[in-house]
C-alpha cells in the first residue's frame, strides 16, 4: 500500500481502509433501499459495529439474502482479511504498544479522522455534505479556513460549493492565492506551508477530489500561520479527501434522484399497504407504466421499458414502455439468454451497451428494430431469481457510467419488491374475484353468520332460495329473517353444531333439515351444512353454511312413498278380490246358482282388466322415464275419435253422471297415435267422473283455434285447490281428497297424459276452482291432410 | 251366532268376506267407510271386527284410535286386512290392540279360520 510515508503502521491503515470501504458501499446500499430497510441491514449493520468495535472474532451472518448477502459475504471475506492482518500484528504485543506510545498523537488523530469520513458517509444532502466536510476537516487539521470546490460540467468552471471559518476575518476578503484553481489543474495535492507575509494565508494545502480517476473537485485548508501543516497531515488528508470525494458522488447520485422521484418512489414502495388498508387496487399494469417513467426520468434516457418473464415459456416480453414503438413492444419476445435481456436475465446482472454499431459481443436484432443506439438492461429479481428486466435506452450513443447502472440497479431493486406486491394483490383480486363469482353462479345457498348468528354474507343462490336480498338481511339475526314467531330451534341448534365442530378435513360437516320461512311466508325445506369460520390465524369468528333447497325432494320422496303404498294398494286389491272369488267358489259348502257364479266371474275378469291397466300404467311411466314412449302417429279425425270415446264412456256411466259432447266442428285431423290418444281421454274421462264424486255433468268440447285442435273435459267436481294445480301432472301426483278420500289411483295417469299430448307437440293443462270444477285441456297441432289422404285410417 | 263387522269399501271384497263369513255360520254386519265404521262400533257391539285401513272418510287407523279411546279393543278382537306392508305399520297396529294383521291378497277361507280361533281362543280364557 505504501503509506509508511505517513507514519501510520500498515496495520492501523488497514482497519481504517476496510471500515471506510465498509461504510461507503453500505451507505450507498442504504441510499437505494432507503425504504425498504430489512432485517437483513440491521443484521449487517450489528456485524459492522461488531468490527468497527475491533471485534473480529465474530462470523458475520452468511444467511442474509438478496444484495444485503453480497455484502455481507465481502464483508466476511474483509473480516477475515482484517483479522489476519491483527493476528499478524498482535504477535508482537509489546511492540504494537509502543508504536502506539510513540504516536499516540496520531492514533487520537486517527479516531478523529474516522469519525469525519462517518460523518461526510451519513450526509445525503450535497450543500450540506460539503459544508460539513470542510468545517469538520478545518477543525480535524486546525486550520483557519476550508472551502470546497466543485466541478461544473455543464458550465465547464470551478464552483465553490461550500466555506468554513475558523477565525475573525472580519470584513476583510479571503484570498487564497488561486490554489484550489491549480490543485485542480495538477490533478495533484499541493502544499504550499512557507508562504510570504504578503500573502494572507501562510500555509495552505489543496487536495483533488478525485473517484475512480474522475476529478470532479478541491478540497483547501488554510492558515494565517506558516508551517501550520506538516506532511502528516498531508498524508492524512488525503485519506480523508478520498472518502470525502466517494461521498460527494453518492450525494450527486442522490441528488439525481430529485426530491420528487423519490418521493414518487416512496409513494409506490408503500402503495401496496395503503392499497390494502383503503382496498383500492393495485393495478400490476400501471405500477410497471410508473416504474417504466421512473427509469425514463432517473437515467434521462431516450425510452425505458419493463419486460417480465413468463416462466413457462422461458421467454420475457415488454409489458410497460416509453418512447418505444408500439408495434416493436408488442412483437418484443426474447428467450432466456437470447440478445441483451435475455443474457441479463439469464445471468441476474447488468449489461449494457454503449454503442450498438460498434457492438461486437452479441447479436442484437431487437436492439436494431428498436431503432437505438444505446442500451442498459438490468434484471429485476426476486429473492435472486430474475423477473424480468428494465431497460433505458438512448437514440445516440451514450457512455453508461457505473453511476447509472448503480441507479437503475437500485429502482430494479425496488421494483421488485413493488412488482412482487402488485402481482400479489392482482393475484389476490383475481383469486377473489374468481370465488365472488364461484359463490355468486353455486346453485347452493351460502351464507356466512357471526357468533351471534347475524348473517355476515348471502350469495345468489341463498337469495333464491329464501326470496330476500342479500342487503335486506345482512346483519340481521338469521331468527328474524328464517322465523315467523316461533324461535325455531333447529336451524340454531344447528348452527351451534356448526360453530362448536372442529373443522375436519375427512368428513364433510353434518347436515341438517331445517324448516325455515321464506319472504313470502310459504315454508321450505332446507338441508344445511354448517361449519365453523375461522380467520387467519384459526380463531372461530362465525359460521359458514351452505345450504340446499330440499322442498321439492322431500315432496318428491313423500310423493314416492305414497305412489309404493299407492300401487301396492292398487295391485292387490284387484288380486285379492280374484283370490277371493276364487276361492268362494271353490268353497266346499257353497253351491252358488249359476248367474251368481257367473257374476263372480264377472267380477273377476273386471278386476284382472283393472290389473292389466295399472301394470300397463306403470309400464308406460317406466317407459316415459326412460323416455321410450314410442308414438306412432296417423291422420286422425280427432272428432270421430272423441264422439267415439265418449259414446263408450257413456255407456258405462253410472247414473248419476251424464256426459255432454260439444263439437263445433265435423272434421278436425291430427297426427296422432290413436292408442295413446284414446289413454288421454279415457284418463280425463275417469277423472272426471273421480274428482265428482257425488255425480253430474261432464262436459268435453272439441274446437280448432290456431291450426291447433283444442279438447277440454269439464267436471263440476271437487276441484283442485289453486297451489297443488301445477302439481297434478306429476309424477305420482295425486290431489289431496283426504277430506272424502274419494278416489285411489297411483296418480300416474296425469302424468302419463301430459307426456302423451308432448310427445304429440301439443300442450294440456288445468283450469279449475277448488270445489267447483275443473277443465282440462289439451291441444294438437292439426294435420296438413292433403298429402297424407291415403294414410287415413 | 257370532257378529262380525267387515269394514271394507271395495265392495267385491267385502262381497266375497261376507259370502265366506255367511258360509261358516257368522252373523255379517259392514261398513264401507270409516264414519259409517264408527257409528255402528258406537252401537252394538261386535264379537270380531275386520278392518281395512285405507277407507274413505276416516281411515283405518282413526277407526282403531276411536276404538282403543273407548276401550272397545280391549275386548274386541280386530283383524286388519291391508295392501299395506310397512314394517312400521305392524308396530303400530300392535299398539292400538290389533289382534291379527292379514296383507292382502288372501283367502278367505282361511280368514274365517283365523277367526274362528281367536274366538274359540278368547271362549277358553273367559
Amino acid at each position: 500500500m505504501g503509506f509508511s510515508y505517513l507514519g501510520i503502521d500498515n496495520a492501523t491503515l488497514i482497519v481504517i481502509l476496510g471500515l471506510m470501504l465498509i461504510i461507503i458501499p453500505l451507505r450507498f446500499y442504504y441510499l437505494a433501499q432507503k425504504r425498504c430497510i430489512s432485517k437483513s441491514i440491521n443484521s449487517l449493520n450489528s456485524s459492522i459495529e461488531l468490527i468497527a468495535n475491533g471485534d473480529l472474532e465474530k462470523t458475520i451472518k452468511q444467511d442474509i439474502k438478496g444484495e444485503a448477502g453480497i455484502l455481507a459475504s465481502s464483508l466476511e471475506k474483509m473480516r477475515i482479511k482484517l483479522k489476519k492482518t491483527i493476528d499478524n500484528y498482535n504477535v508482537n504485543w509489546e511492540e504494537k504498544e509502543s508504536i502506539y506510545k510513540s504516536r499516540g498523537e496520531k492514533v487520537e488523530e486517527i479516531t478523529t479522522l474516522y469519525k469525519v469520513s462517518s460523518l461526510v458517509n451519513s450526509i445525503l444532502d450535497l450543500e450540506e455534505l460539503l459544508r460539513a466536510a470542510a468545517e469538520e476537516v478545518c477543525l480535524t487539521f486546525k486550520a483557519e479556513y476550508g472551502a470546497m470546490s466543485l466541478w461544473n460540467e455543464g458550465k465547464h468552471i470551478l464552483e465553490d460549493r461550500a466555506h468554513f471559518y475558523n477565525f475573525e476575518y472580519g470584513n476583510k476578503t479571503v484570498e487564497t492565492n488561486k490554489i484550489g484553481e491549480r490543485t485542480f489543474k495538477k490533478r495533484e495535492p499541493i502544499m504550499e506551508v512557507e508562504l510570504g507575509e504578503t500573502h494572507m494565508f501562510r500555509s495552505s494545502i489543496g487536495v483533488p477530489l478525485i473517484v475512480k480517476d474522475k476529478l470532479i473537485g478541491i478540497l483547501e485548508l488554510h492558515h494565517r500561520k506558516p508551517a501550520a501543516f506538516t506532511e502528516n497531515d498531508l498524508g492524512l488528508l488525503i485519506i480523508v479527501v478520498s472518502q470525502i470525494a466517494m461521498a460527494v458522488e453518492n450525494a450527486k447520485l442522490y441528488l439525481r434522484i430529485s426530491e420528487d422521484l423519490q418521493k414518487r418512489l416512496e409513494e409506490l414502495g408503500g402503495l401496496y399497504f395503503a392499497s390494502q388498508l383503503l382496498s383500492s387496487s393495485l393495478h400490476f399494469q400501471t405500477v410497471l407504466e410508473i416504474l417504466v417513467d421512473l427509469a425514463l426520468q432517473l437515467l434521462f434516457a431516450d425510452s425505458a421499458a419493463i419486460s417480465i418473464l413468463d416462466e413457462e415459456k422461458e421467454e420475457h416480453r415488454l409489458m410497460a414502455s416509453r418512447g418505444l414503438e408500439d408495434e416493436f413492444v408488442k412483437r418484443f419476445a426474447q428467450r432466456k439468454g437470447e440478445g441483451l435481456g435475455g443474457r441479463v436475465i439469464e445471468n441476474g446482472a447488468p449489461l449494457w451497451v454503449n454503442n450498438v454499431e460498434e457492438e461486437t459481443r452479441f447479436d442484437l436484432p431487437q436492439v436494431h428494430q428498436a431503432g437505438v443506439k444505446a442500451v442498459l438492461a438490468v434484471p429485476i429479481k426476486i429473492e435472486d431469481n430474475p423477473i424480468g428486466c428494465i431497460f433505458v435506452s438512448y437514440k445516440e450513443p451514450h457512455k453508461f457510467e457505473e453511476d447509472e447502472i448503480k441507479l437503475l440497479t437500485a429502482l430494479a431493486n425496488q421494483s421488485a419488491i413493488i412488482i412482487r406486491n402488485a402481482r400479489l394483490y392482482s393475484k389476490v383480486l383475481e383469486e377473489k374475484a374468481v370465488l365472488d363469482s364461484i359463490l355468486y353462479s353455486m346453485g347452493d345457498g351460502v351464507m356466512t353468520l357471526d357468533r351471534h348468528f347475524k348473517i355476515t354474507s348471502f350469495n345468489r343462490s341463498a337469495e333464491l332460495i329464501t326470496g330476500w336480498e342479500s342487503n335486506d338481511v345482512i346483519g340481521l339475526h338469521c331468527q328474524k329473517v328464517f322465523c315467523k314467531e316461533e324461535v325455531n330451534e333447529t336451524l340454531e341448534l344447528a348452527l351451534e353444531v356448526g360453530l362448536y365442530q372442529t373443522p375436519s378435513t375427512e368428513e364433510p360437516p353434518k347436515t341438517h333439515e331445517v324448516i325455515i320461512v321464506t319472504k313470502d311466508g310459504s315454508s321450505k325445506c332446507i338441508l344445511l351444512s354448517p361449519s365453523p369460520l375461522t380467520d387467519g390465524i384459526g380463531n372461530v369468528v362465525g359460521v359458514v353454511t351452505i345450504f340446499k333447497d330440499v322442498t321439492r325432494l322431500k315432496e318428491t320422496e313423500q310423493m314416492k312413498t305414497n305412489f309404493l303404498t299407492t300401487v301396492s294398494h292398487e295391485l292387490r286389491t284387484p288380486l285379492t278380490s280374484i283370490k277371493g272369488y276364487i276361492a268362494t267358489l271353490l268353497h266346499p259348502k257353497a253351491n252358488f246358482p249359476h248367474d251368481i257364479q257367473k257374476k263372480f266371474l264377472g267380477i273377476m275378469e273386471r278386476e284382472a282388466d283393472r290389473l292389466g291397466r295399472l301394470i300397463s300404467d306403470l309400464l308406460d311411466v317406466s317407459r316415459i322415464e326412460s323416455k321410450k314412449l314410442e308414438i306412432h302417429p296417423l291422420l286422425t279425425n280427432l272428432v270421430e275419435l272423441v264422439r267415439r270415446k265418449v259414446e263408450m264412456e257413456r255407456s258405462r256411466l253410472p247414473e248419476q253422471y251424464s256426459m255432454h259432447l260439444d263439437l263445433l266442428e265435423s272434421e278436425l285431423f291430427v297426427n296422432a297415435d290413436v292408442h295413446y290418444l284414446e289413454y288421454v281421454l279415457e284418463h280425463l274421462f275417469s277423472n272426471a267422473v273421480k274428482y265428482s264424486p257425488k255425480g253430474g255433468k261432464i262436459s268435453i268440447s272439441l274446437w280448432s283455434e290456431n291450426e291447433t285442435a283444442h279438447v277440454s273435459v269439464r267436471d263440476w267436481g271437487i276441484g283442485i285447490p289453486f297451489d297443488q294445480q301445477d302439481k297434478v301432472f306429476d309424477r305420482f301426483y295425486r290431489v289431496d281428497n283426504r277430506p272424502t278420500r274419494s278416489a285411489y289411483g297411483p296418480g300416474l295417469g296425469l302424468f302419463i297424459a301430459k307426456r302423451i299430448v308432448e310427445s304429440h307437440r301439443g300442450r294440456i293443462w288445468v283450469e279449475s276452482v277448488y270445489k267447483e270444477g275443473s277443465t282440462f285441456t289439451f291441444t294438437l297441432p292439426l294435420a296438413n291432410k292433403e298429402p297424407k289422404e291415403e294414410a287415413r285410417t | 251366532m257370532p257378529e262380525v263387522l267387515i269394514i271394507e269399501d271395495d265392495t267385491n271384497i267385502a262381497t266375497f268376506m261376507k259370502i265366506n263369513f255367511e258360509l261358516e255360520g257368522f252373523s255379517v254386519i259392514q261398513a264401507f267407510d270409516g264414519e259409517e265404521a264408527i257409528q255402528i262400533i258406537s252401537n252394538r257391539n261386535p264379537d270380531l271386527i275386520i278392518l281395512d285401513l285405507m277407507i274413505p272418510k276416516k281411515d283405518g287407523w282413526e277407526v282403531l284410535e276411536y276404538m282403543k279411546k273407548r276401550n272397545i279393543s280391549m275386548h274386541t278382537p280386530v283383524i286388519i286386512t291391508s295392501a299395506k306392508t310397512q314394517k312400521g305399520d305392524l308396530d303400530k297396529g300392535a299398539s292400538l290392540g290389533v289382534t291379527e294383521y292379514v296383507t292382502k291378497p288372501f283367502d278367505p277361507v282361511d280368514l274365517v279360520g283365523k277367526v274362528k280361533a281367536i274366538l274359540s281362543n278368547q271362549e277358553n280364557k273367559s
